[in-house]
């Protein structure tokens, strides 16, 4: 299952560049594509610094724009993706094991009627979801934010959950009942290192997911010093003066604002790719 | 049985940490959607520090510094923390702010749709004008007045207005036009002409730059439309005139032709509000078409205090495109600055909102960088301000268009401007609708009861 | 719309490689029914407290968010929620009539049509490629990712600049290298502004390519050697063997991009804004645009009645995934 690593070297799709021309087509293709798909990249960081040069990262790294400093979108981003992972991974888990290991009547029914559920567009919940979070009081909180983007991965999280904890074999289960072991202890000291890979995987998508939400933050969070990175984009956008610098100035901060979604993704690229195709055991 | 106990233990530590987290979080906010009951009032001891929290659109964040500078000079114990939006941006924030109870002391909020929008977390100015000297009213300008209190569906003063503005005008770049020996164009056919010599001049100067976002469409169409009839607009929105009526297929098609014959380029449509200030600002084109908002372009110290490059900029009325049309322009009232129910310092709001309507020092700060006709009665702008004489007509021209008092402008801003009519604008310029099938859909769709009217 | 949509649409993904819905425990199902079902309802009540904190969740932000929307919905009201007055079904009957609503639904199946399409060619070639043993494979393959990855605010936001007729870089670099020709006023006419969203698209492979790259590390590849010693050509390798054997990998990517495209509202509102004149919308950004106009008050129910709308065509198109999941 490793997505990432360099074991199929030897595989045998290796013949599909056995002639040296499909090898050829094969690196061109591929040189071509990251060539385009840097593009957007290349071309931002070439307007960032085409009037003021590298200084602009300084520049905007320690300015407040509408009150919004970067750094602090960054915090406000990953203290919410923090909340979001922990809440998915500890409720989709439970849910998890109550679908797979526990026989229950009406199971299969909840569990299916759950998954409809997984196309459910965010935007489509605004309205509800804003009301609903001005009456817990939880507008400007990152538990306010977190909570519907918990909800709304919760759906996923539980499919992967279960389908993972399908191969986890019942045998192990039973034994630790006849051991007298309660559901509580076997969830905690059987089940959950069983699913610890899969929950990695997981914890890697939330985290992907949650820091990418734009409609949620922008509706529930006004006060600036809450302001998340995705969120950013759009509200420093009017403190931008129309001036070459400052236009370049804000390519700058739009730089910025990708490098923890970037560094996130570089080093967590083996649990997201595992997370998001794996879910579990192939037979 | 013990299974469940052990269970039960389990998640009681899971349920009471969630319930913990909410409790927490809650604290701060007193929850609810849109709760409008007026926030008690702290009590400020003397020398104590207050700070206000001021969030708004308008005017530009350069100029409000100033202002906010010279206030905090004045009254050393107010803080002012501003937090200015686009334009676009500041239609869902504050209505999104002031539902969810956020705390804010003064609020810049538009003369028009908006005022409806917000105006139950408003206070009104009756609530708070004990703290305004007793003669204020006499010092705003009434007809100002009059239109901010109109447009509130309960016909109640909710914000004191800065001034009045039009939309939309013409700036030029008076060294473009001077090199190329070019007079401010009156009439389609002196655009026409103009566009040409500055294509044929080539050196990287654009005849003619504007906004292509949706909202500036309609800015520009019924600058267009009124030409033919000044209150055209107005009639358009109050049911008086329909929509397909010949007027307006006059005016599409005066529109139209403008975009088919080149005399504005439909490349334009693709740029952003600030894109095509930038490109007027850097000398990188000849005219810019624009709201009266922006005529701090006319000031040579704003220029150069806000690396404006442009050398020397002039200002007048959109060309009269139709046969027989007078030049117009829409006006109205603008900058209302309001103070929520959720303030806590409504005493210390009142009076940054006195420095800025009613004190002369005050208006000075922002009057002086020209973005309103300030509502001060009888105050007038610095001439020190007006360095050449293209600026000082182009003022004046500005000025004489908002007096002229053509249709209303932002109280017809509803979801069919929005929704509707920008997008068949948009078609209309592109040349992807003639005018009068536009001129049907938009009669269809106004008559479809989807969009209220205000 | 919200993050999960771009990228990894949270759907069908591992339900697509194996049966969703296993068949309870065999050992169980032979003891006496009576045995069972008191078994099975003995399991009810851990079942109920491990299930407690989701079905919480799902009751607040799901199930009375959905009668919530049922309330909004026939009423005029605004942000505030207060002053609403009754409409009945009114906008219902204005959404459903409404050209522009359903141009956007068309808009939403034919841009997961064109991704789906990509994704099932070029999508599968890259992820052939990337599986071959090539060199610098993790770097192409965070390359091909990446846009998927990070906030679709942000790539959404870069495109729109990538996009513009003036001073575009697409624009600026097709001059630069001679194809000045084929520079387009992108969000200008219909035609150019989809395909601008066509290319947006085609940025966010990086799906596919993981749902495939992880197939054809367990899929048996081995059977290539024997083709090619029959003397199968590269071609038809790959469209007689490989194409076929990843069968299900296509059908998960096919539902996959369906059920996200739902929530692509970030893709559109940051690139093209629905231009020209609304015609790239899609209903997020048709709810989006009811909620917050430019300019003027939003008209929640409307909004809401339009959500409801769209949840239910959300739903549907899930209840044929979960049935095509639970046949196999």
């Amino acid at each position: 299952m490793s997505a990432t690593t360099g074991s199929e070297q030897l595989s045998p799709l290796h013949k599909l560049r056995q002639k040296p021309r499909d090898s050829v087509i094969v690196y061109a293709t591929l040189a071509i594509g990251a060539v385009l798909w840097l593009f957007p990249l290349v071309s931002t960081l070439r307007q960032s610094v085409q009037y003021g040069g590298l200084r602009n990262y300084l520049t905007v790294l320690t300015t407040d724009y509408n009150g919004v400093s970067l750094i602090r979108a960054f915090g406000n981003s990953l203290l919410i993706a923090a909340l979001t992972v922990t809440l998915t991974c500890t409720i989709a888990a439970l849910a998890a094991y109550a679908f797979s290991k526990l026989d229950f009547p009406g199971r299969e029914t909840i569990y299916h009627t759950g998954l409809l559920l997984l196309a459910v567009p965010a935007v489509a919940i605004m309205v509800p979801v804003y009301w609903i979070t001005g009456n817990l009081g939880l507008f400007n909180s990152p538990v306010g934010v977190a909570l519907p983007e918990v909800v709304l991965t919760l759906p996923f999280a539980v499919l992967l959950l279960r389908n993972y904890a399908d191969g986890i074999p019942n045998e192990l289960i039973e034994a630790a009942r006849v051991d007298g072991a309660g559901h509580g202890r076997i969830f905690r000291h059987v089940f959950l290192p069983l699913c610890r890979p899969a929950l990695v995987n997981l914890g890697a998508l939330c985290v992907v997911w949650s820091v990418q939400d734009f409609l949620f933050p922008s509706m529930l969070l006004n006060d600036a010093s809450q302001t998340t990175a995705a969120q950013a984009v759009q509200t420093i956008k009017g403190a931008f003066a129309p001036t070459p610098l400052q236009t370049s100035q804000y390519f700058a901060a739009l730089m910025l604002l990708a490098v923890p979604a970037i560094v996130i993704v570089v080093v967590g690229l083996k649990f997201i790719t595992q997370g998001i195709t794996a879910g579990g055991v192939k037979e | 049985m013990r299974n469940d106990a052990q269970v039960r233990r389990g998640l009681a530590a899971a349920a009471t940490a969630l319930v913990l987290s909410l409790s927490v979080a809650a604290c701060g906010n007193s929850g609810g959607v849109g709760g409008s009951s007026n926030a008690g009032q702290a009590t400020v001891g003397a020398g104590q520090k207050v700070t206000l929290n001021y969030w708004t659109w308008f005017p530009a964040q350069p100029t409000l510094q100033k202002s906010i500078a010279a206030f905090e000079a004045a009254n050393p114990n107010i803080t002012i923390k501003l937090r200015e939006f686009s334009n676009t941006d500041y239609q869902k924030e504050l209505p999104l702010a002031l539902n969810s109870g956020q705390s804010l002391d003064v609020v810049g909020v538009q003369v028009s749709a908006m005022t409806n929008t917000v105006r139950t977390q408003l206070r009104p100015v009756g609530d708070w004008a004990g703290n305004l000297p007793a003669d204020w009213k006499s010092k705003i300008n009434p007809a100002m007045l009059a239109q901010t209190q109109d447009i509130a569906k309960d016909k109640t003063l909710y914000s004191i207005p800065m001034g009045s503005i039009g939309s939309a005008v013409v700036y030029s770049n008076a060294d473009v036009l001077a090199k190329l020996g070019i007079s401010f164009p009156k009439t389609q056919a002196d655009l026409a002409a103009d566009v040409a010599k500055v294509k044929a001049a080539g050196g990287g100067v654009a005849p003619v730059v504007f906004s292509g976002e949706a909202w500036w469409q309609d800015e520009m169409f019924f600058t267009v439309a009124d030409q033919i009839d000044p209150k055209l607009s107005d009639e358009l929105y109050t049911g008086k005139v329909a929509w397909n009526s010949p007027q307006l297929v006059k005016a599409l098609t005066a529109y139209q032709n403008l975009f088919k014959n080149g005399t504005l380029d439909k490349g334009t449509l693709s740029l952003k509000e600030t894109d095509a200030d930038n490109t007027f600002n850097s000398g990188k084109a000849a005219f810019l078409v624009e709201g009266s908002w922006n005529s701090s372009v006319l000031s040579s110290a704003y220029r150069k205090a806000n690396g404006i490059t442009v050398g020397n900029v002039g200002a007048g009325a959109f060309p009269v495109v139709v046969d027989g049309g007078q030049p117009a322009a829409r006006t109205f009232a603008e900058g209302g600055l309001a103070i929520p129910k959720s303030s806590k310092y409504a005493a210390q709001a009142a009076k940054f909102i006195q420095f800025m309507t009613t004190d002369p020092a005050g208006v000075s700060t922002w009057a002086s960088d020209l973005v309103l006709v300030p509502s001060l009665n009888g105050y007038a702008v610095d001439p020190s301000v007006l360095t050449t004489p293209e600026a000082q007509s182009g003022y004046a021209a500005v000025q004489a268009l908002i007096s002229a008092g053509g249709s209303g402008r932002g109280q017809y801003s509803t979801t069919f401007t929005t929704n509707v009519l920008d997008n068949t604008l948009l078609d209309v310029a592109r040349g992807n609708t003639a005018p009068q099938a536009a001129a049907d859909s938009l009669q269809s769709a106004w008559a479809s009861g989807r969009y209220p009217v205000q | 719309m919200t993050s999960h949509l771009d990228t990894p649409p949270p759907g069908a993904p591992p339900a697509g490689a194996r049966p969703a819905a296993p068949d309870p425990d065999p050992a169980a199902a032979r003891r006496a029914a009576a045995a069972r079902s008191r078994a099975r309802r003995r399991a009810l009540l851990p079942a109920a407290l491990f299930l407690a904190p989701l079905l919480a969740l799902y009751g607040v932000y799901y199930l009375y968010a959905f009668v919530f929307l049922g309330q909004t919905s026939t009423q005029n009201v605004d942000l505030s929620f207060t002053g609403a007055t009754d409409v009945g079904f009114r906008n219902f009957q204005l959404v459903l009539t409404d050209p522009v609503f359903w141009r956007d639904i068309g808009n939403n199946l034919l841009f997961a049509a064109v991704s789906i399409a990509v994704s099932l060619t070029l999508g599968f070639f890259l992820a052939v490629s990337l599986a071959s043993g090539v060199r610098a494979r993790k770097f192409f393959f965070v390359v091909f990712l990446l846009p998927s990855l990070i906030p679709m605010s942000l790539f959404a936001t870069v495109f729109g600049q990538l996009i513009q007729t003036n001073g575009g870089a697409i624009n600026q670099t097709l001059r630069a290298v001679g194809l000045g020709a084929l520079a387009q006023d992108w969000t200008g006419n219909t035609g150019s502004a989809y395909v601008a969203v066509f290319i947006l698209l085609t940025y966010l492979i990086g799906l596919p390519v993981m749902y495939y790259t992880s197939d054809l590390t367990t899929a048996n590849t081995a059977v290539l050697e024997a083709a090619m010693i029959d003397g199968a050509g590269t071609w038809q390798m790959y469209r007689m063997i490989l194409f076929p054997m990843l069968r299900s990998t296509h059908k998960t990517v096919i539902l996959s991009v369906l059920l996200g495209s739902f929530r692509w509202f970030e893709v559109i509102f940051f690139s093209t804004g629905s231009q020209p004149a609304g015609r790239t919308g899609i209903p997020g950004t048709y709810i989006y645009d009811q909620m917050f106009p430019s300019t003027g008050g939003g008209q929640i129910g409307y909004a809401s009645a339009a959500s409801l709308v769209v949840l239910v065509v959300a739903i549907a198109v899930s209840a044929v995934n979960v049935l095509v999941q639970r046949r196999r």
